[in-house]
C-alpha cells in the first residue's frame, strides 16, 4: 500500500529539481534541469520497471516524469540501459548497479552519477512515504513539544507484521 | 586601502564566543567592532538549501562555502582547504559565516566536571588548568541564561543556580533505554541549549530531528542568534572581512588589524583592545601570519606553544538492533547519554568518555544500505521498516590528552586571497586506544541489555572527530609553556585576548561550546573591569 503523494510535497520537490555538481556545490549555484522529451512508451516502461523494483504499485506519474528527466540528463546511456530491463522478472537475483540507481532515485529522491547529482524529491521520496506513519522527514516538525514521548504506533497494516529482530 | 575603522574593542570572529564577549562589552558602554570572514546567512536560507540538497548526510553542504573565506568540506571530495601532514588526517569541520560553526550542532551545552580541571594533579596525565571549576561556575550560569540551557541536575557538575528551564521531554527511545539499562548504566537526558519551553522569544522544540545541519525553528541556540544579540547591543558587525594581519607597537601591544573584503581591497582597523575569536585553527593561523621582526615565530608565540596541543574528541561507535521498536527520529537528534565513565581513577590508565545515544532518523542510511545489498520490492520495504524501528547507534565522546606534536601551522598552499591554508599534524596515542577498548566493552553490555543479538563496531584504530577543536591557544600560568594567561590574555601582548575553544588546556569529555562561552564571558568581564 502506498500513502498518497500530496500536491504540496510535489511542489516542494519541483523547486529542488536542480543538478548539483562538485563545482556547483562549492559555488553554491545549481543549474536547473531542462525538460527532456520522453515518449509515452518509454515512460510506461520506466514506471513498470520502477514498480517492480520499488514494490510500490501506485507510483506517482508526475514524480516519475521528473525522475526520468533527471536520469536522462545525469546518467549516461540511461534510455538505452532502461530499455534492456524487463518490466516483469524473477525476483531472486540481486539488483544490478543500474537498477539500484533507479531505486535510489525513487527512495532517496536523489539522481546521481559520480559527482553529478540532483535532488528530485524529499518529502515524497519513498523512504519517507514508507515510514510516514511513524516519522517525519528530518527538518519537518514531529509535532507539539513532547509529542515524541508517546509509544510509536505504526499504521495498522504494518502493525500486523512481526518485524522484531 | 580605505580610511581606517576604529573602536575601543575589535573582535575578530562572530561565533558564539566572540559574539557573547562583544555583546557584554557593548552593553558596558564600549564601542565594539566585530569582523567576520564569512557571509551573513539566514535560518530560512539554510533550511531551504538542506531540503534541496542531494547530500543530506553532509552537514556542511547547505552552508555557502566561498573561495574568499573557505572552510573545510569533504563531500563528495575533500576540498583541500586543510592540508593534512598526518600520520592520521584531522578532518575538522567548521563554518565561516556570521555566527560560526554552531549554526549546526546538537546544542550539547555541558559543563566540565570539577575534576576535569585537575587531571595532572589527580591522575598524573595531561595538565591542570590555571583556573578551577569554581572560578568558572558563575560564567557557566551566565552563559546558560543567555543560551537557554536545560538539563538534569544529576549531570555531575555542581550548580549555584537552577537551569533556566526543565530538561527536554524524553523520547520513547530514551525512555526504553533508561528503563532497560538501569541499574547497570544510568541514562540521563542531555544538557542542551534547546528549548523545553518558549524562551527568549524562541519556541520550544517541535522534534524536527534536524539539529544538525540546521534547526528550522530556532528552538536551539546558535551563533547566528549570538551575533544578533551582539548587534542589538550596539556592536558594529562587518561580514566578508577576512583579517590577515595584526600589527603591534614596540611594546608588543596590538595596534591594528588588516582585513581584505571579498574584492581583496585591504582595510585597516585600529582599536585599544583586540579579541580573536576565530576558532582554534583560524586563530593560530592569523597569529602565525602576523609574524614580525620582533615576533619572528608569530604573535603570542614566544613559548612556541602556539598551535600546539590540538585536541578534539575522537569517537568510535556501535550499531545494533534492539528488541523494542523504538523508531529513532522522534524528537531531538541527541537526547540522552551515559555519564558514569567521565571520571574515575581509571583516568590514570585510559581516556574517560561519555556515551551518547543517537536519536537521529536512520531511514536514509538504512535505505541506502538496503538498496546496496541488492534488495528490491517488498523485501526492501520490510528491511527498511524493521531496521528503522529497531536499529540504533551509540558513540563515545572521549578525552584526548594534549600532545605538543598535534599542531596547526601554515601550509605553503594558498587560498584564493593568497593566504596560506592551515597545515595540520595529528595523531592518536595508546591512552585513546585503551579508552576506545573500554568503550567497546560498554557498547556490548548495553546492546545485550537492550536485547540485541549482534553488534557492529566501527573499525579499531579508526576514529571520527567531533568538531570540538581545542587546545591550540592553551591558557596557563607559565608563559614559557602556554599561549595565554588565566583570563585568556596573550602572555606576549597586553591588549590581545582570545575567545575560543582554543584556550582550553584539556578537552575533557563534553562538547566544548558552553565552556568556551563561559570562558569568553569571563574574559569580557575581566576586560571591562580592568579597562
Amino acid at each position: 500500500m502506498t500513502p498518497p503523494l500530496n500536491r504540496r510535497g510535489l511542489l516542494l520537490g519541483a523547486a529542488a529539481l536542480t543538478v548539483f555538481s562538485m563545482k556547483a556545490a562549492r559555488a553554491a549555484v545549481s543549474a536547473p534541469l531542462s525538460n527532456a522529451t520522453v515518449d509515452d512508451a518509454t515512460m510506461r516502461h520506466f514506471m513498470a520497471v520502477s514498480g517492480r523494483l520499488t514494490g510500490f504499485t501506485d507510483l506517482n506519474a508526475e514524480l516519475g516524469h521528473r525522475l526520468i528527466t533527471a536520469f536522462i540528463q545525469i546518467v549516461p546511456n540511461f534510455r538505452e540501459t532502461l530499455a534492456l530491463l524487463p518490466a516483469t522478472a524473477e525476483e531472486s537475483a540481486p539488483t544490478s548497479a543500474f537498477e539500484q540507481t533507479v531505486m535510489t532515485g525513487w527512495y532517496e529522491g536523489v539522481v546521481q552519477h559520480e559527482d553529478n547529482m540532483a535532488c528530485v524529491a524529499y518529502v515524497t521520496a519513498l523512504e519517507h512515504v514508507l515510514t510516514a506513519d511513524v516519522l517525519k522527514p528530518p527538518s519537518y516538525a514531529y509535532g507539539a513539544y513532547g509529542s515524541w514521548q508517546a509509544k510509536p504506533l505504526p499504521a495498522a497494516h504494518w502493525a500486523t507484521q512481526d518485524l522484531t529482530p | 586601502m580605505t580610511s581606517p575603522l576604529s573602536a575601543d574593542i575589535i573582535v575578530i570572529g562572530s561565533g558564539v564566543c566572540g559574539a557573547l564577549a562583544a555583546r557584554h562589552l557593548a552593553r558596558a558602554g564600549a564601542s565594539v567592532l566585530m569582523l567576520e570572514a564569512g557571509p551573513r546567512i539566514t535560518r530560512e536560507q539554510i533550511t531551504a538549501r538542506f531540503r534541496a540538497s542531494p547530500l543530506k548526510s553532509d552537514f556542511l553542504a547547505p552552508y555557502p562555502n566561498s573561495d574568499m573565506a573557505p572552510f573545510p568540506d569533504y563531500k563528495p571530495h575533500d576540498n583541500g582547504y586543510l592540508v593534512q601532514a598526518g600520520p592520521v588526517p584531522y578532518k575538522a569541520e567548521y563554518i565561516r559565516a556570521v555566527g560560526g560553526t554552531t549554526w549546526h550542532w546538537a546544542a550539547q551545552a555541558w559543563r566540565l566536571l570539577p575534576n576535569d580541571f585537575r587531571i595532572q594533579s589527580l591522575y598524573g596525565v595531561g595538565r591542570d588548568w590555571p583556573i578551577s571549576y569554581d572560578d568558572l561556575e558563575p560564567y557557566y550560569c551566565e552563559a546558560e541564561r543567555i543560551m537557554g540551557v536545560s538539563g538534569p541536575i544529576d549531570n555531575g557538575s555542581p550548580r549555584s543556580e537552577p537551569f533556566p528551564m526543565p530538561p527536554v521531554a524524553p523520547s520513547w527511545l530514551e525512555r526504553k533505554f533508561t528503563e532497560r539499562l538501569a541499574p547497570h548504566y544510568h541514562v540521563i537526558t542531555n544538557t542542551t541549549a534547546r528549548n523545553s519551553q518558549s524562551y527568549d522569544g524562541r519556541p520550544a522544540c517541535c522534534g524536527n530531528n534536524n539539529c544538525m545541519p540546521i534547526c528550522p525553528i530556532d528552538a536551539q541556540f546558535h551563533g547566528g542568534l549570538a551575533a544578533d544579540k551582539a548587534e542589538d547591543a550596539g556592536v558594529r558587525l562587518i561580514a566578508q572581512a577576512v583579517v590577515y594581519k595584526l600589527e603591534h607597537d614596540a611594546k608588543g601591544r596590538i595596534t591594528a588589524a588588516w582585513f581584505y573584503d571579498w574584492n581583496k581591497t585591504a582595510h585597516k582597523v585600529t582599536g585599544k583592545t583586540f579579541i580573536i575569536a576565530a576558532n582554534a585553527i583560524e586563530t593560530p593561523k592569523l597569529l602565525f601570519l602576523s609574524a614580525s621582526a620582533a615576533f619572528p615565530n608569530g604573535l603570542a608565540n614566544r613559548s612556541d606553544a602556539l598551535g600546539r596541543t590540538l585536541m578534539d574528541h575522537p569517537s568510535n561507535g556501535a550499531t545494533f538492533e534492539v528488541e523494542d521498536a523504538v523508531w529513532p527520529g522522534r524528537g531531538p537528534m541527541s537526547p540522552a547519554s551515559i555519564q558514569q565513565l567521565r571520571d574515575g581513577a581509571f583516568r590514570s590508565d585510559h581516556a574517560a568518555f561519555r556515551i551518547d545515544l543517537s536519536n537521529s532518523s536512520r531511514v536514509a542510511s538504512i535505505t541506502r544500505s538496503a538498496i546496496a545489498k541488492g534488495l528490491r520490492g517488498t523485501a526492501l520495504q520490510a528491511e527498511i521498516r524493521r531496521r528503522s524501528a529497531h536499529e540504533i547507534s551509540l558513540k563515545n565522546v572521549l578525552e584526548q590528552l594534549p600532545n605538543p606534536e598535534n599542531r596547526v601551522m601554515l601550509s605553503s598552499e594558498k587560498d584564493a586571497l593568497g593566504l596560506p591554508k592551515p597545515w595540520l599534524h595529528y595523531q592518536y596515542d595508546a591512552y585513546i586506544d585503551r579508552g576506545m577498548a573500554a568503550s567497546k566493552k560498554a557498547y556490548d553490555e548495553i546492546a545485550a541489555l537492550m536485547g540485541a543479538k549482534s553488534v557492529t563496531h566501527t573499525p579499531d584504530g579508526v576514529y571520527q572527530n567531533n568538531q570540538h577543536i581545542t587546545g591550540t591557544l592553551a591558557m596557563g600560568h607559565d608563559p614559557a609553556t602556554s599561549v595565554c594567561d588565566s583570563h585568556a590574555r596573550a602572555h606576549d601582548h597586553e591588549n590581545l585576548f582570545f575567545a575560543s575553544t582554543g584556550v582550553m588546556p584539556t578537552v575533557a569529555t563534553v562538547n566544548s561550546t558552553l565552556t568556551a562561552a563561559a570562558l569568553a564571558l569571563r574574559t569580557a568581564h575581566f576586560i571591562k573591569e580592568t579597562a
